[in-house]
């Protein structure tokens, strides 16, 4: 696990430094798609594109998209949509509260272990800072939590649509899965939750699903997301 | 005589038999045990990538804390052949509402390796799971790595999150019988 935490360190910050990414010899246009008005560059996608690369060898078998430079185009649009629907609905994060979550994280990262603590001094390094402090202050980062966050809230907000657990749909799960011990309050509580957390999942999906299949978006490129 | 000798022969016999079932529960009775273990608030360390037109990716550096709770509810001899009845196996992230915006956990999964590699394992969001009493796991012995000479037992909680590139981050404790 340390191995391949070392490994996906290594690949990030080479995305993280390299704007010549190319995926083989595909050469794209310079702006690959547009959503509303928004335009989505070659080096943005090429950027994604090395990412999902990462996450398709780290998950190897349980990477679930068929194709790398779909997945990739299609998380650079769904964002977008997502970003403008927050937008639309008057959602968004306020300095002051990236900030705030950026306290948090430097506190926890104050009580991580030297090793633990590598992998974030490093990527302060890359970004020429001499501390994760002095990151966590950089208004680059603080934008980018705003960016961060506001998606967020639209996930939370989706998961909180979600109906309440029955019991009727507990019961069920409780025979499906042959699990005795109906009258612990426990074993119900956990099931409950259990339940909400794959219907929010689903629910999650689901939305991402809608947005893409029925965004304002124009694609350039041969390649469909739908 | 005959019926004192016989007298004689019957009171070794039940005294015999005595002997015998005064012993006998102490190879024989079954008794139940629990052995339970665990960690809290470890700390599970992802990096969320956002993009930012005309910087690039930006890394976020995201600290979960997560918390591990196992119970093994044993029937049998210690010592002797037992059966592992249930076992209870919990994940919980403990700052969830901290970072939930932040961090998209799809999945928590708590499961145990045994030294035979026998694995119990159920996804669970934040609470605790059991497995059902369907899958009872009949042991050789009370300790399941016992006569491999490594008694040991790993208790895992993995959190698996989408949106980091460390996508997956393991945690473990390990006992022993």
């Amino acid at each position: 696990m340390r191995r391949i935490s070392i490994v996906v360190f290594c690949l990030s910050i080479l995305i993280i430094s390299s704007t010549t990414a190319v995926l083989g010899n595909v050469k794209y246009p310079e702006i690959v798609a547009s959503v509303g008005s928004v335009e989505i560059t070659s080096e943005h996608l090429e950027k994604q594109i090395e990412i999902e690369k990462i996450k398709a060898n780290t998950m190897g078998d349980k990477y679930p998209h068929a194709n790398i430079e779909t997945a990739a185009l299609r998380e650079i649009i769904s964002e977008e949509l997502i970003l403008q629907e927050a937008k639309s609905n008057g959602i968004f994060v306020s300095e002051e509260e990236a900030v705030r979550f950026l306290d948090d994280q430097a506190k926890l990262i104050e009580s991580l272990s030297d090793e633990d603590k590598k992998q974030y001094e490093q990527n302060a390094s890359s970004f020429g800072c001499s501390s994760v402090s002095e990151y966590l202050k950089d208004p680059k980062v603080i934008n980018a939590t705003q960016l961060l966050l506001t998606k967020g809230k639209i996930r939370i907000s989706v998961y909180n649509n979600v109906p309440d657990t029955t019991d009727e749909e507990v019961n069920k799960y409780l025979d499906n899965n042959g699990i005795g011990f109906k009258e612990d309050k426990d074993v119900i509580s956990a099931v409950k939750e259990k339940i909400r957390h794959d219907k929010e999942i689903l629910a999650w999906e689901n939305h991402l699903a809608k947005l893409v299949n029925s965004g304002d978006y124009e694609i350039r490129i041969p390649v469909d997301i739908k | 005589m005959q019926w004192k000798v016989r007298n004689r022969t019957a009171l070794i016999a039940v005294s015999l038999a005595l002997i015998i079932m005064m012993s006998l529960p102490a190879f024989a009775s079954a008794t139940t045990w629990s052995k339970t273990s665990g960690f809290s608030n470890s700390n599970y360390t992802f990096t969320v990538y956002q993009y930012i037109p005309g910087v690039g990716y930006v890394p976020i550096p995201v600290v979960a804390k997560g918390s591990g709770t196992f119970q093994e509810d044993w029937n049998g001899t210690q010592g002797g052949t037992a059966t592992l009845n249930v076992l209870w196996l919990s994940g919980m992230v403990t700052n969830y509402s901290q970072i939930s915006e932040a961090l998209e956990i799809a999945s928590i999964t708590p499961y145990c390796i045994y030294a035979n590699n026998f694995t119990f394992d159920i996804d669970t969001p934040r609470s605790w799971v059991l497995h059902s009493p369907g899958w009872i796991w009949q042991e050789g012995t009370c300790g399941p790595a016992l006569s491999l000479n490594n008694p040991s037992v790993k208790g895992y909680v993995e959190l698996y999150s989408p949106n980091s590139l460390q996508l997956t981050i393991t945690k473990y404790i390990s006992w022993t019988q």
